[in-house]
């Protein structure tokens, strides 16, 4: 049973996708010991110095940026903002969006419609102009950002639940439960949450690479994570500025973001299809 | 105190649109007693027996009416206020056995989650009386069992588990909504004598809903013929099934495959269908499809009290209904 769950959630096919992911993970993690120098020292020495310089016994792998610091040990730093960043705000808005949403499916009548209106409401914004406007509200910064995302985010999440919900209320098992004497909590804790979980992290996937992507553009609009503090989207943003004389600047956070949202998004499809296969 | 009714309903009324698809019905079931509902599907059993545990679906509403557990109220309670009572002095089974259980909780852990309702538990008593209970209802290794899946079991397994979740708290009263109506005919009769059984020794009321004329022989004491939201007839099970009173009674008997006849017969189904709430004809609401139909019968309904006391039947023409059969 193990070796088919394996088989059937990472299919040899998917494998090289895992070990990408699996990389970024473990880089993100352990970040100060494998990234070679400071990610933040700089050395006016070796500004915008291409991949393989040697200055000074320090060798710039992937070169250096316009203050001379490390572009690797920054990117690797970057890995660990762009998770987190990512990690944090699909905990938080999955956490407040599933609960809203079950809520609403269970209790129905009043409470249901306020929140699903809700929801309608915070879709129908933008979501990149909501973040944006709210940053500008409260300021840049990581743990803001999080914020942001997580409360621009969550009404995907209930929608998703809603729906989901509403379909199990009308399931014989719910039912007995009542009939037992469970209370609302109760049966959403331990009959419902369980058994809508699968297309609840259908959504988690699909929002991962959507949260990275976000952050990269918050930061790459100097409304995310503030300087010095690596991310790829900052780092990508000051490349910008040198794409013909660095190009190396931009290109290799802009590789990252693209090999990690490549490969939460296939993963995520497949997951999809997990799910949906199982009904 | 003591031989105050387990249940009784009074004029109970549930609508649907401002339509009562219940209607003014009255029913009891005594200490120890089983109370047979009958009637075709869709002439309001269901919502009935939801009615008493104020669980009915959102586009009903119970409008008018008095429910009585053990001699108190209980329609007048809360929500919160009926989660006490639901479970605890009240348990329900329903039809759908592999439905009815949570698809990813273990047999076991659905059984002590029961417990808890109640209060704290320690997982090991939780656990022996779970396992216990299983035995009790008849299935083997309860012990393995516990650990395993609903998917894990047969349909007969589940209706069994579904009994032991519901009576593993010795509820005064079990609802059966059609308990065997989605088991073959083997299974059905064991589980109607594992009803039976648990009722002789816990001493439980049972209002057992059913289609089935030959469950109603089988293990009910009374029976109550229910149509288009109303109760029909009532009395002994003997006295109904000898001598019925109410032609829809005598119809629904017709249905009922007689042991010394051929098996696979078509049986004869009664002509037309439950009228729904909206459609209803004025007098009595039989007479569309009733076969002694006459003037009176379209001009004033039936009163509900001819006959004698323990054995009523609202019909015009009771003595003409031995005709019918
Ligand atoms: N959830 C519901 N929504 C709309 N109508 C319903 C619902 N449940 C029951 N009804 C209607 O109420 C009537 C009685 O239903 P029910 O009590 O389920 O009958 P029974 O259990 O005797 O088959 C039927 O006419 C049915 O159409
Ligand atoms: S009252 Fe009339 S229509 Fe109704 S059941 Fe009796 S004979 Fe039939
Ligand atoms: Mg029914």
């Amino acid at each position: 049973m193990a070796a088919s769950f394996i088989s059937r959630m990472a299919p040899p096919r998917l494998r090289i996708f895992y070990a990408i992911l699996a990389i970024f993970v473990v880089v993100a993690l352990f970040a100060p010991w494998i990234a070679p120098e400071n990610p933040n020292s700089q050395n006016l020495l070796g500004r915008l110095k291409p991949p393989g310089s040697d200055v000074r016994g320090i060798t710039y792998w992937i070169g250096s940026d316009e203050l001379g610091r490390d572009l690797l040990s920054r990117v690797i730093y970057g890995a660990r903002v762009s998770l987190m960043v990512a990690v944090l705000s699909v905990v938080g808005s999955g956490l407040v969006g599933t609960s809203l949403g079950m809520i609403a499916g269970y209790y129905r009548g009043v409470t249901g419609t306020v929140i699903m209106r809700l929801v309608d409401i915070v879709l129908s914004v933008p979501a990149i102009l909501l973040a944006i406007i709210t940053v500008a509200i409260m300021g840049p910064g990581l743990v803001n950002v999080v914020i942001v995302l997580a409360f621009t985010r969550w009404p995907r999440y209930a929608r998703v639940a809603y729906g989901q919900t509403l379909g199990l209320m009308s399931l014989p098992y719910v039912r007995l439960s009542q009939t037992m004497g469970a209370a609302g909590p109760w049966v959403i804790r331990r009959h419902i949450l369980p058994n809508i979980i699968g297309p609840i992290m259908v959504v988690v996937t699909l929002e991962i690479g959507l949260m990275v992507l976000f952050e990269a553009g918050l930061s790459f609009l100097g409304l995310g994570v503030q300087p010095p503090t690596p991310s790829w989207g900052a780092i990508l943003s000051s490349g910008r500025n040198y794409m013909t004389t660095a190009w190396w600047i931009a290109i290799f956070p802009g590789l990252c973001l693209f090999t990690l949202i490549l490969s939460v998004n296939v993963l995520g499809d497949h997951v999809r299809d997990m799910v949906e296969k199982r009904r | 105190m003591t031989d105050a009714p387990v249940l009784e309903m009074r004029d109970v009324t549930v609508s649907i649109n401002g339509n009562p698809v219940v209607d003014h019905l009255s029913l009891h079931v005594d200490p120890g007693e089983t109370l047979a509902l009958v009637g075709e599907s869709g002439c309001g059993k269901s919502l009935t027996a939801l009615s008493v545990l104020n669980l009915l679906p959102d586009v009903a509403t119970r409008s008018a009416g008095a429910i009585n557990l053990q001699g108190s109220r209980i329609d007048t309670l809360s929500q919160r206020q009926m989660d006490a009572v639901r479970g605890s002095r009240i348990g329900m089974i329903f039809q759908e056995p592999v439905a009815s259980l949570d698809p990813l909780m273990r047999i076991g852990r659905q059984i002590t989650e029961a417990l808890r309702l109640s209060g704290p538990v320690s997982s090991t008593e939780a656990e022996k009386r779970a396992i216990a209970m299983l035995d009790r209802v008849g299935i083997r290794e309860p012990a393995l069992r516990v650990t395993q899946y609903p998917f894990e079991l047969s349909g007969g397994m589940c209706q069994r588990v579904m009994i032991a979740i519901a009576m593993i708290r010795q509820p005064a009263l079990l609802i059966a909504d059609e308990p065997t109506t989605a088991l073959d005919v083997t299974i059905q009769a064991q589980i109607l004598e594992l009803m039976a059984d648990l009722r002789r020794d816990l001493g439980t009321a049972v209002l057992l809903i059913t289609h089935d004329m030959g469950v109603v022989a089988e293990i009910a004491d009374r029976i109550a013929v229910m149509y288009a939201g109303r109760i029909v007839e009532t009395g002994p099970v003997n006295e109904v099934l000898g001598t019925p009173a109410h032609p829809y009674t005598a119809l629904l008997l017709r249905t009922v495959p007689r042991i010394d006849g051929p098996r696979k017969k078509m049986l004869p189904a009664i002509e037309g269908i439950v009228p729904e709430a909206t459609d209803w004809p004025e007098g009595c609401r039989f007479r569309d499809r009733c076969p002694l139909a006459t003037e009176i019968c379209a001009e004033m309904p039936p009163l509900a009290a001819k006959g004698r006391e323990s054995h009523r039947a609202a019909c015009w023409h009771s003595d003409r209904v031995a005709e019918v059969a």
